[in-house]
């Protein structure tokens, strides 16, 4: 049985084996990457893939994606560059900072609607999104090459908490905590899981399939406003009108390697942190060796996806016996 | 058969299954590697049209004393202050200046839907199309559909795979890229005595044609020198995707030199990167920083003393003028006659001489830059030798058929090109799209 729960672990927990192997791989050709510099530099591109990959995590356990997550961040980033350099509104800085979360908040509750209440496929919903969100983004950054340097909009970004940790980073543990208690220890995340795996039988249960979609779905855009206040800051206040273009696929990437399963229902938070550092430390580590740019821009960072979901894959089928055989036992007892 | 033997069956075929598999996968990787290692690269001059070939060249149906020219212009459509500012340059002075129509097509950089932005433009009977190809093998369907339609076609920017066009109007990169290099080797051998050390190449869009253009300018220059190593990274033209990439480059070398960065907001990734890393202020200050653009962010670079020299040569709302006079001068005399023989500098006296010099914008005459410019003619296996500083390259993509004509900003030495000037298109034009 011992053996059994060890075999359990290390298949609900791969993905840390993964993060551990490439990181020591690296290490093996650039100690660099083991500096501090380069431990929170990991952290800081996890930290803007992050709050993303957890907006598509819940989305994709309720049994659901979206794809627009990147353009709500874009625009939430744009918007913020808009109303402090073109607007001429001279809001407080509150108030602009809290701009992307009501637009976040309103696409959710609109893109969520749709899917949960009008029951629209989340794949068109959310592509219709992508398009829209994209085009109000470039309404209202056409032409313009930001620069806001006022340090209350670029803090998020660009601050380090006692000049180690960034508060980028910080704010998306503390985000990613906050899922994980949700959805561990209250009934919503039971729910949430539940229609991700069964949506007729969490119906007849009484759990709402639709108001649960809306919910994850507003706050999938909630999380992705959190990366676009952190792009404002990440070069100081320099933020183009084609901010967090296509992030979304590292989201992707983030989610798959951490094991969630795509049809819904099933997936660890903390696995989902492992997968976006997993993210993080191939991109860092391929860059940080000079591996040609063909190599470590798509077929590095695509081929361990690969390799690793295809392991995932045999490595379900195993856990899924063992359960069967934990279960047989057990009845049979 | 009993369940053991079934088993093994599975077992076996399965087996068989991940060989097949592994030998598929290993197989696909050869091929891909095999190809990326062998590919044809794009012909960069092109060959002599065989025996008995005929240029076409398209019609003028257009009296200028009766009639106003419809003119579709089509752009790459990308929010960038680039493509505004030529949209902006091509309402001024098509519209409001020389009083003609004019169809715009926008495509938010889709190929396709440029292409069917120039149909559509084509079927409400435009007279002539001023096109900037989002790809130059893709939209050359522009090309077809212009030659089709029997309408003049006169590109900037980018050049398409296609005889059909007039002529093709383009700021230099490979200049930027060159002047940056030289002021790269004048500083290294300055600070260290000879030009050698770790140089960071921070890349745009690979394959692009700035890209290409910027690298194969700063890499003639710098590749001479056997002490120079260039490390290089990215692949967009989105500096907050570059960021990580970049800082991971530095980390891994601290002892960089340099860094040539292909677009304005690559500064800041590595200024804040190298900040980021712990490197002293002296430290990023004795990097040598060159880079192609100028935005407020490389200001405050110079600012700080972080950016040591840009040279920004990619703007110009000033080449839709031209491209518009192509087509005045096409209407009025007929191709080949309006345009500039291949390999031969011109004046826009002899070939665009009814240039609106004194139109004015927010009471600024921005022509009046261009009154004694030196531009570059460049066709098949032509070099400008008589403006040798002037970098002038065979035509990409028309080849032997098309006049590319390279407009500096300003004509640059080897002499001055360290002296301070004002791109004059950038702050006025920009003003007015920012305002």
């Amino acid at each position: 049985m011992n053996g059994e729960k060890i075999a359990l672990f290390c298949i609900d927990n791969l993905v840390w084996f993964f993060v551990i192997l490439v990181f020591l791989i690296f290490a093996a050709f650039t100690p660099a990457i083991t500096t501090p510099s380069s431990i929170i530099a990991i952290l800081q591109i996890a930290a803007f893939v992050g709050p993303i990959a957890l907006g598509l995590y819940l989305c994709i356990l309720a049994g659901d994606f979206d794809l627009s997550l990147e353009q709500i961040a874009g625009l939430g980033a744009v918007l913020i560059c808009w109303l402090v350099e073109i607007s001429g509104w001279n809001l407080p800085y509150y108030v602009v900072l809290s701009i992307p979360f009501i637009a976040a908040l309103l696409i959710g509750l609109f893109q969520g609607t749709l899917i949960g209440r009008f029951q629209l496929n989340p794949f068109l919903v959310t592509l219709a999104g992508w398009i829209i969100w994209r085009s109000l983004k470039q309404f209202f950054g056409g032409g313009h090459y930001f620069s806001v340097t006022k340090p209350e909009y670029i803090f998020l970004g660009y601050a380090r908490i006692g000049g180690i940790i960034h508060v980028s980073t910080t704010i998306f543990l503390i985000l990613a905590i906050l899922i994980w208690f949700v959805l561990r220890f209250t009934k919503l995340g039971t729910w949430i899981s539940a229609v991700g795996a069964a949506p007729g039988t969490s119906s007849r249960l009484g759990v709402s399939p639709g108001r649960i979609k809306i919910l994850v779905h507003t706050v999938a855009a909630l999380l992705a406003a959190f990366t676009g206040i952190f792009y404002v800051g990440q070069l100081r206040g320099f933020v183009q009108p084609n901010v967090a273009d296509w992030d979304i696929f590292k989201a992707f990437i983030a989610v798959a390697v951490a094991g969630v399963d795509i049809r819904g229902g099933r997936g660890r938070v903390s696995n989902v942190i492992g997968g976006v550092l997993f993210y993080s430390i191939v991109l860092y580590g391929s860059q940080m060796l000079g591996i040609p740019w063909p190599f470590s821009e798509y077929i590095l960072p695509g081929g361990l996806t690969l390799l690793a979901v295809a392991l995932l894959h045999r490595l379900d089928i195993l856990r899924d016996m063992i359960i069967a055989r934990k279960v047989k036992v057990e009845l049979g007892s | 058969m009993s369940e053991v033997e079934k088993e093994k069956k599975v077992s076996r075929r399965r087996f068989i299954g991940y060989v097949a598999a592994a030998v598929v996968a290993a197989g696909a990787v050869g091929a891909g590697l095999t190809y990326y290692f062998t590919r044809p690269t794009a012909p960069t001059t092109a060959t002599a049209p065989p025996a008995g070939y005929v240029k076409k060249w398209p019609t003028p149906k257009l009296d200028l004393k009766k009639d106003t020219p419809y003119v579709c212009a089509a752009f790459i459509g990308l929010a960038n202050p680039w493509d505004e500012l030529n949209r902006l340059g091509t309402e001024w002075y098509c519209r409001d200046v020389l009083g003609w129509d004019l169809e715009i097509v926008w495509p938010e950089a889709d190929v396709k839907k440029e292409n069917d932005g120039v149909e559509m433009a084509i079927a409400k009977g435009v007279d002539g199309i001023v096109a900037c190809p989002l790809d130059s093998l893709a939209n050359s369907k522009i090309g077809e559909m212009a030659m089709n339609a029997d309408l003049p076609l006169v590109e900037f920017g980018i050049d398409m795979y296609h005889h059909w066009p007039l002529a093709m109007y383009q700021r230099d990169d490979y200049d930027s890229g060159k002047f940056c290099g030289l002021f790269t080797i004048d500083e290294l051998t300055r600070m260290y005595g000879k030009p050698e050390g770790k140089i960071l190449h921070v890349h745009g869009y690979r394959g692009s044609m700035s890209d290409v253009l910027r690298t194969s300018g700063f890499h003639d220059v710098v590749t001479k020198y056997e002490g120079i190593q260039l490390i290089e990274v990215g692949n967009s033209w989105v500096a907050t995707a570059e960021y990580p990439k970049v800082k991971a480059a530095m980390a891994a070398n601290p002892d960089l030199r340099g860094a040539y960065e292909e677009m304005g907001g690559f500064h800041e990734c590595v200024v804040t990167g190298a900040r980021e890393l712990g490197w002293s202020e002296e430290k990023i200050k004795d990097l040598i920083c060159t880079n192609c653009d100028l935005f407020p962010v490389n200001i405050i670079g110079y600012e700080e003393g972080t950016q040591d020299y840009t040279h920004m040569m990619p703007t110009g709302p000033d080449m839709l003028t031209e491209c518009f006079e192509q087509l005045r001068e096409f209407w009025k005399k007929g191709a080949p006659d309006c345009i500039p023989p291949i390999g031969e500098p011109f004046t826009f006296e002899k070939y665009l001489p009814e240039m609106q010099w004194d139109a004015e914008v927010d009471g600024f005459k921005p022509l009046q830059f261009l009154r004694d410019p030196v531009w570059g003619i460049a066709g098949t296996k032509t070099t400008n030798k008589q403006y040798g500083h002037c970098p002038v390259k065979p035509a990409p993509c028309g080849g032997y058929e098309t006049s590319w004509v390279v407009i500096p900003d300003r004509i640059i030495t080897v002499e001055d090109y360290k002296e301070l000037c004002i791109y004059w298109n950038w702050p006025i034009w920009g003003l007015k799209a920012w305002k």
